[in-house]
């Protein structure tokens, strides 16, 4: 079997750790600036929940233009995210110790399809906020999906999304996991694995 | 013809000429009486959206409540009630308020105190009194609003020399301005005065930690009229002063009859000694206090004789001066705290009042300041100076605290100073800078507004060697004292947050827990407000029902503030973000009474409404008996 280098163990211990720190952290963040709010209204989303400092202040906004409020009963998700990545963490854990090098692709995999899937979780989930509008709704304005990314405006009101910390880390966790089985399958196997 | 224009031509080349001269130095005077208005505007202007640098406490005097201003800009941004009912923020209307403020709907507040620790301001509560019915209030500085009223407190009448408070804030001081037979209740014909009528000073315990008042003691003294207080401070620490008037026991018309005297009296009561005599058991219960007698129990109080019908008793930031102003005196005594005990240690006594030792003059008397006429009050900044006020003279005084004890500055105010303040000069620890002084008359300062008028608060800056006056305000009736504290040392909140700030088991936190139950003739309901609607819609229940609603704003955005009125039924509370009010009423009037939100709130404020529906007696009674007859 092929054996994986000490730095390539040490990176992928790393990568672990980065995975497991992504968990309590936000993965996106979304605020909203207007002139009467001067110090903007921010709400983040985290494996496990929807939270931040102005949730239910947009929750209150939203509920004028009849979008549903945001609530964590209406993510399932939320219950299996922090397993799934968590897992991801010990797995590349354990792959650092037994150093088989084909054992990087399970933990690559599964955190390709976690970040596939979360975005298009996002995605879907902003599309169906975004149209869902109540018809009663006080405010009554088109649908519209608001972007994963970047800035939009609406009324008075500046949008910023962006990704946060949490997902830099996964990003940096699966780059590392992928340069250790770049690496690894580059080199010649004859030489000291 | 001819010589007569020339002349005048002649006048006018030189009228011409001179004023070519003179007008530059007008203009050069000009300038720099505007350069002066320039200095003082920059010195107070506080741009908009930016903060003062400190907050003033101004009591309210009559009106119940306390202003609070911002200084330098002198802009007032808050009414704290406190005895008084004030619709704008629901207080007097919900079930607590109502309670706290009992049968009274008014007070006088006088003397704001903020809690010290060490004799420096620790910015957790701030103590009023009330001068009309001998209360003293808290307001929890967390939230600026009034959180405990104690009393009527027992045996006082006129609760004036309060609410001083002691360096660590063990006490707030009471004592009755106007001496009544007590206990309170007790008739005794006013030509008895002199021997029926009985003289009280005391404190209020509080607690350290929580702020809670609770009764402390009294002392029982000769019927005098015991006017201003102060705790003592560092090396005269565990003792209190009042000033007294009208030790010449007179009725009638004290202008003259309590007049008649030389000097009256600053008493000196050693609180350290009350609480051991108390321990000891040497107490009397009256009216249901603890009152310890000064004239049996020796070594707990002392007359110290003072000028003419003495008003404000300040003692210095060291502790070692007292200073006693006569308000009919030209002049401010400083007596020194270390002599007054070489004095008791000395039984240096010059005569007693019903058995309590009163001190000889000359013994405890280390100066003399010659102020000016009418010296009320004095407060100390941070380079050992003293400010009074001088009321007849309608000036403030600045005195050098120590030998050669001299008068340094003097400035007019507009018009008759009553109170001043400066930030911290009434602790251990003055920050100077600022003096405001809390003018009785105002006379057309201000734009007219009728023959009722405000008052005037004029603002003196004090950091330099003279002082000079760089603003003036006009709050409504009546400051008496004011007290500046810094606003770093408040940490006020902006939202309840729910399960800290409000742990109220009736509180809701959603439109879903909105609902009405009754109980026998109680109608209880659980309501909540946010943007822009008030749960539940509707509120049933019958005539001579007893409605408690207990009502949740469950915003948590600042200053997402709703109000809740019922037409008709004389309610109007107002609750915060976060917070839980809780509004009782017999619904005994029948009919439809709208309710609606009345602190605009959002751009469906107007909309933010819902119906009480009262069912009258009779048909209530009516459905009632239908009902029964269907049942099988």
């Amino acid at each position: 079997m092929v054996k994986l280098k000490k730095l390539s163990s040490l990176l992928l211990l790393l990568s672990s750790v980065f995975m497991a720190c992504s968990i309590p952290l936000p993965l996106w963040t979304f605020w909203v600036r207007s002139y009467q709010y001067p110090e903007g209204l921010v709400m983040h989303v985290y494996l496990y929940k929807v939270g931040g400092r102005d949730l239910v202040e947009i929750n209150v906004l939203n509920h004028y233009i009849g979008m549903k409020p945001l609530k964590n009963e209406d993510f399932p998700q939320f219950k299996i995210f922090p397993f799934w990545v968590g897992g991801i963490a010990i797995l590349t854990f354990i792959v650092a110790f037994v150093r088989k090098k084909i054992l990087v692709l399970l933990p690559i995999s599964l955190t390709s399809l976690f970040g596939v899937y979360g975005l298009y979780l996002l995605y879907t989930k902003l599309y169906e906020y975004g149209h869902n509008l109540s018809p009663k709704a006080a405010m009554k304005i088109p649908p519209f999906t608001p972007p994963i990314l970047g800035t939009n405006k609406f009324a008075q009101f500046t949008t910023l999304a962006y990704f946060d910390v949490g997902a830099l880390l996964i990003l940096i966790s699966t780059l590392l996991m992928a340069i250790v089985l770049g690496v690894n399958l580059l080199v010649k196997e004859d030489k000291n694995v | 013809m001819v010589s007569k224009n020339l002349k005048f031509l002649w006048v006018m080349v030189f009228l011409l000429s001179a004023s070519l001269i003179f007008l530059p130095a007008c203009k050069k005077e000009g300038r720099k009486g505007r350069s002066e208005i320039e200095e003082a505007a920059l010195k107070q202007y506080v741009p908009p959206g930016e903060w003062d640098e400190f907050y003033l406490f101004m009591s309210g005097g009559h009106s119940g409540q306390v202003y609070v201003y911002g200084v330098p800009s002198m802009r007032h941004i808050r009414t704290i009630p406190v005895f008084s009912p004030y619709p704008a923020t629901g207080y007097g209307f919900d079930a607590e308020t109502k309670k706290m403020l009992g049968e009274y709907t008014w007070g006088d507040v006088h003397h704001p105190a903020l809690s010290q620790t060490n004799a420096e301001y620790d910015g957790r509560w701030l103590f009023v009194n009330d001068n009309a019915n001998g209360r003293i209030a808290r307001i929890d500085l967390r939230t600026f609003k009034t959180v405990e009223i104690y009393g009527p407190i027992p045996n006082i009448a006129g609760n004036h020399g309060s609410a001083y408070i002691t360096p660590n804030t063990e006490y707030s001081l009471f004592a009755t301005r106007f001496s009544i037979p007590i206990p309170k209740g007790t008739y005794a014909p006013v030509e008895e005065y002199a021997t029926k009528y009985k003289g009280i000073v005391g404190a209020v315990k509080i607690d350290p930690q929580t702020g809670h008042m609770s009764e402390g003691w009294q002392v029982l003294l000769p019927p005098f009229n015991y006017d201003l207080g102060y705790g003592g401070r560092k090396v005269s620490y565990g003792w209190a002063f009042w000033t007294c008037y009208n030790s010449e026991r007179a009725t009638g018309k004290l202008e003259v009859t309590a007049s008649q005297k030389e000097k009256d009296y600053i008493v000196a009561v050693n609180w350290k000694e009350v609480e051991k005599v108390i321990e000891q058991g040497k107490y009397e219960m009256i009216g249901g206090a603890k009152v310890v007698d000064a004239s049996k129990v020796p070594g707990i109080a002392y007359f110290i004789p003072c000028g003419k019908s003495p008003h404000g008793v300040d003692v210095s930031p060291s502790g070692e001066y007292i200073i006693g102003s006569g308000k009919l005196n030209p002049s401010v005594t400083v007596y020194s705290f270390s002599k007054f005990m070489k004095a008791i240690e000395n039984k240096d006594f010059e005569g007693e009042e019903d058995g309590i030792p009163v001190v000889k003059f000359e013994s405890v008397r280390e100066a003399e300041v010659p102020v000016g006429l009418g010296p009320l009050h004095t407060q100390f900044d941070d380079k050992g100076f003293a400010y009074t006020s001088l009321f007849v003279e309608s000036a403030i005084a600045k005195w050098r605290v120590g030998p050669p004890w001299d008068v340094v500055d003097k400035i007019p105010v507009a018009y008759n100073v009553g109170h001043l303040t400066v930030a911290g000069g009434d602790t251990g620890k003055p920050y100077g800078k600022w003096l405001v002084a809390c003018n009785k008359l105002s006379k057309g300062r201000h734009l007219p507004v009728g023959p009722s008028q405000p008052e005037s608060a004029q603002l003196i800056d004090i950091s330099g060697e003279k002082m000079r006056i760089i603003a003036e305000a006009y709050p409504e009736p009546e400051p008496h004292y004011a007290v500046m504290v810094p606003r770093d040392l408040l940490k006020p909140i902006e939202v309840y947050v729910r399960n800290v700030d409000n742990k109220d088991p009736n509180a809701i936190w959603s439109e879903a827990e909105a609902r009405q139950e009754r109980k026998g003739n109680v109608v209880e309901v659980w309501a909540m407000a946010v943007r822009s609607y008030i749960a539940p819609y509707k509120i049933e229940c019958e005539q001579g029902d007893k409605v408690i609603i207990h009502l949740t704003n469950i915003e948590e955005m600042r200053d997402e503030i709703h109000g809740f009125a019922i037409s008709f039924y004389n309610i109007n509370v107002v609750p915060d973000p976060g917070e839980t009010l809780h509004i009782e009423f017999i619904a005994d009037k029948p009919g439809v009474f709208p309710y609606y939100c009345t602190n605009f709130c959002s751009a469906l404020h107007q909309e933010m409404q819902g119906y009480l529906v009262v069912k009258p007696k009779r048909i209530a009674r009516l459905e009632k008996g239908l009902l029964a007859s269907l049942k099988p």
